[in-house]
This record gives structure tokens, sequence and C-alpha cells, in this order.
């Protein structure tokens, strides 16, 4: 994993380039989630420096010992039962992804199930499982996945994890034409997907993110580019 | 005295500095100076002896985080790199980058062609250990652990090893990229007696 930071009033400048480049072209902001529910803005704070194409994925946390017998979490658990959940298990659906989250029972392990659209239903809903390992509590990869997983369109999502700062509340990620807002919870790093800055010939995938505190306001702008691994 | 004092503390804060820096900026330069990104050759015959032929030009070379570049010296050129760091430039492949390369297979997913890549060639491939073990990918298949042979493979969530031979006593001998404190070889692993390990197989051999 590297993290290459945009600093001071470059952040400004990349993120309008960013969101012009989107505007500029073609490509229109989504109308749905990737579970068909409406495609809505954020309502909890005015995100600093980043234009109005913004969609607020949804989060749901369930504990471990309340997760439903016939979710999709539940599925995740069983296919991940090599690794004990405990604690939260934080389920995110955005435009191209859904994605469970949680730890195992050793708190040396993070486990993620990621599903695209074009993953199936039954016994096979989840294109993806992702084991980071954690070290004093820290992820030591971002745990790419883009092998398994597929819009309607065929194009693949790439998923990861990214590690927020302590004052971080939400982050953003930049898709072509819209910019994705992600809550964060539990204390858990937060699992982002992405169509765009995949690199299919280095096994590669660059994610545009910014992070943000409570009251909107920028913390840090900075380019997460993670590889295949493992 | 005081001195004297001065002095250890400023040598001690020196040895620190220098240790913090060595650390940050670890990385060795095996894969800038050795490794290419020339394309890949289409292959159509391909046994599971000459692909075993190929893993065993790994042994003893080194393990690397998300690589896939290695020579044929025998030793490991860039030893003892931080581990889960794929930025450190060192050589050798992981687990799931050297399978891919192994079992020459295509960074396109819907391909199940044969593709040969040059040692030097820097490549891992779109598969973690976990997406080999579901049988990510078309060349890939998920198979009973009862019916796996040479060169099949046996999965975790987070490893792959390649079946060089088994054992009688029901163990196999496993040739993988292990990991950083072991470089890349053949040692004897239980994975088939494990429940965390799935049979997987790459299809197309000609034998």
């Amino acid at each position: 994993m590297s993290i290459r930071p945009i600093l001071g009033s470059l952040a400004l400048a990349t993120l309008v380039a960013m969101s012009a480049a989107g505007c500029a072209g073609d490509e229109q902001p989504p109308a749905q989630l990737i579970d068909g529910t409406p495609a809505r803005r954020p309502s909890a704070a005015a995100l600093e420096d980043i234009a109005n194409d913004q969609i607020a994925t949804t989060i749901k946390v369930v504990d471990t010992r309340r997760v439903a017998p016939a979710t999709r979490a539940a599925q995740c658990l069983r296919r991940a039962r090599d690794h004990a959940a405990v604690g939260p298990v934080v389920v995110r659906v955005g435009v191209n992804g859904e994605s469970i989250t949680f730890r195992d029972s050793s708190g040396r392990s993070l486990i993620a199930c990621d599903r695209a659209a074009a993953s199936g239903e039954g016994r096979v809903v989840w294109c993806g499982i992702a084991i980071g390992r954690l070290e004093d509590g820290r992820l030591q990869d971002p745990r790419l996945d883009l092998a398994g997983c597929r819009t309607a369109a065929a194009d693949p999502v790439a998923f990861a994890w990214v590690e927020p700062g302590r004052a971080t509340r939400y982050v953003m990620v930049r898709q072509p034409g819209f910019t994705e807002v992600y809550r964060v919870a539990s204390g858990l790093p937060v699992r982002i997907s992405t169509t765009s800055g995949i690199d299919r010939e280095m096994s590669r995938a660059s994610f545009q993110i910014t992070e943000h505190d409570g009251d909107g306001r920028l913390l840090r702008a900075y380019t997460l580019d993670a590889s295949v691994s493992g | 005295m005081r001195r004297a004092r001065g002095f250890v503390v400023t040598f001690v804060v020196a040895a620190i500095l220098g240790t913090v820096g060595t650390a940050a900026a670890y990385h060795t330069r095996f894969v800038a100076d050795n490794c290419n990104y020339a394309a890949s050759t289409p292959t159509s015959y391909i046994t599971r002896d000459g692909s075993a032929a190929v893993a065993l030009r790994a042994r003893y070379e080194g393990y690397q985080w998300a690589g896939g570049c290695w020579n044929d010296n025998d030793r490991d050129d860039s030893p003892n790199d931080p581990r889960e760091d794929p930025a450190t430039g060192g050589e050798g492949g992981d687990c799931s980058g050297f399978t891919f390369k192994v079992w020459r297979e295509s960074l396109d997913q819907s391909s199940a062609g044969f593709e040969q890549w040059g040692l030097l060639r820097y490549v891992h491939g779109p598969y973690t250990a976990a997406a080999f073990k579901a049988g990510t990918g078309a060349p890939n298949v998920t198979v009973s652990k009862t019916a796996l042979i040479k060169m099949d493979a046996l999965a975790s969530d987070t490893h792959i090893g390649l079946i060089y031979a088994a054992n009688p006593d029901g163990t196999d001998q496993i040739i993988e990229a292990k990991g950083e404190d072991y470089g890349t070889g053949v040692w004897t692993r239980t994975y088939r007696g494990s429940s965390s390990y799935s049979g997987v197989r790459r299809t197309g051999w000609s034998s």
C-alpha cells in the first residue's frame, strides 16, 4: 500500500479539478445504490471542498450475536466461518459495491465480504472475501480485491479498506461523475469500492480519497495506491 | 561529566533516528534493476511436469509481498524485507503471485489460456489466495481434496501452495512462496488435512 498525500492548497485545486472533470463529462450521478434504494445526498454535514455531487453510502451496524439468519450478513459469516466473528458487523451499501466488515475473535484479523451487481444470488452472493492482518490494532495492508466482482456491465469493481485518522468521521471516494461518502463506524476500517483507477496489467487500483471531521472540515486528501497481494 | 553525558544522549538520539530512517526508507533495487514488463507469450502445450519445473526455478529465491519477479541464482537477493509492504522492491513472488505465474495464467480473467511469463517479468496477477480458493477466474476450479494431484493447489483464505508430491502419511510436499522469513521452496505441509484449506485446480493441462 502507498498513500500519496495531496497537500495544502493543492488539495482544493485537485478536488475542484476532479469534480469539474466529473461534471464536464458525460457521467451522470447514479440514481440508485447497488441494492436499488435511491441514491441520496449526505445529510449530516456540509463536507468542505467537495462538489455537490455527493452520494451517501448506507451503513448498518449489527452485533455479531444478533445477525438475522436469512440475511447476506449471515451468509458472509458462514462463508468466513474459519474466522469466528466478534463485535460489530458493519454492512455498507454503495453505488457499485456492498461489503461487510468484522473482526475475528483472535483480534488479529479483519474480514470482509464483497459484493457487486454481477454477483449471484442464493449461495454465491459474495464475489470476494478479504482477510486483513491487524498489528497493534492497525491494518497492515488494504487488501485490494479486484478479481471476482463485476458491475452489471461486466466492468471490474475494486474493493479496499481505508484506515481513517482518529478525528475522521467521513471518508469520501471520488468516482467518475460523483463522490461517494462513507461514514466511519465502530472503530473499524472503512471498506470502499470503485470502478475507476483500476490497472489490470499491474493488478493495482488507485482510490482518490478525502477525510473529513464531524463538522465536514477537510482533514486530508490523498491517493491510496493498493496492490493485489497474498 | 556533563559533556560526556551530553555526548551519550546525542549518540543515542542519533542512533535511534538512524534506525527509524532506515526502517521507513527500506527498499531494495532488485525490481528496479532486474525486472521487466515484457508481454507474455501465449502457449498451447503445457504439462504439469513443465509447470513444476518452472516452480522449482523459484526455489531458494526470495519472497515479496505483492511481488512476482525473480531470477535463478538460488539465493534471496533482497533478504529480510519488511513484511506486507508491496513497495520494498524485493525479489520473489508472494503465494498467490507465485501460483499465478507458475500456472501460467492470463491477466484476462475470462481467458483460461496459458501465458508464458519470463522469470524476471514483474507480474502478480489479479487473484489473492482467497480468490484462488473460491475458484475465481476462467482457468481455476475448486476440486475435492481427495482428487488433487501434482501441481494442483491447496488454498486457504490467506495462503496457497502447490502440490509437488503427496507423501504416504497423508501430508504433501508443497512448493510455495511461504513468507519473508522463508522465501520460496518445498516443504512438507499438512494443508490437506486442514479444514481451512480447499482444493483448487488450474484447468487445461496437456498432461
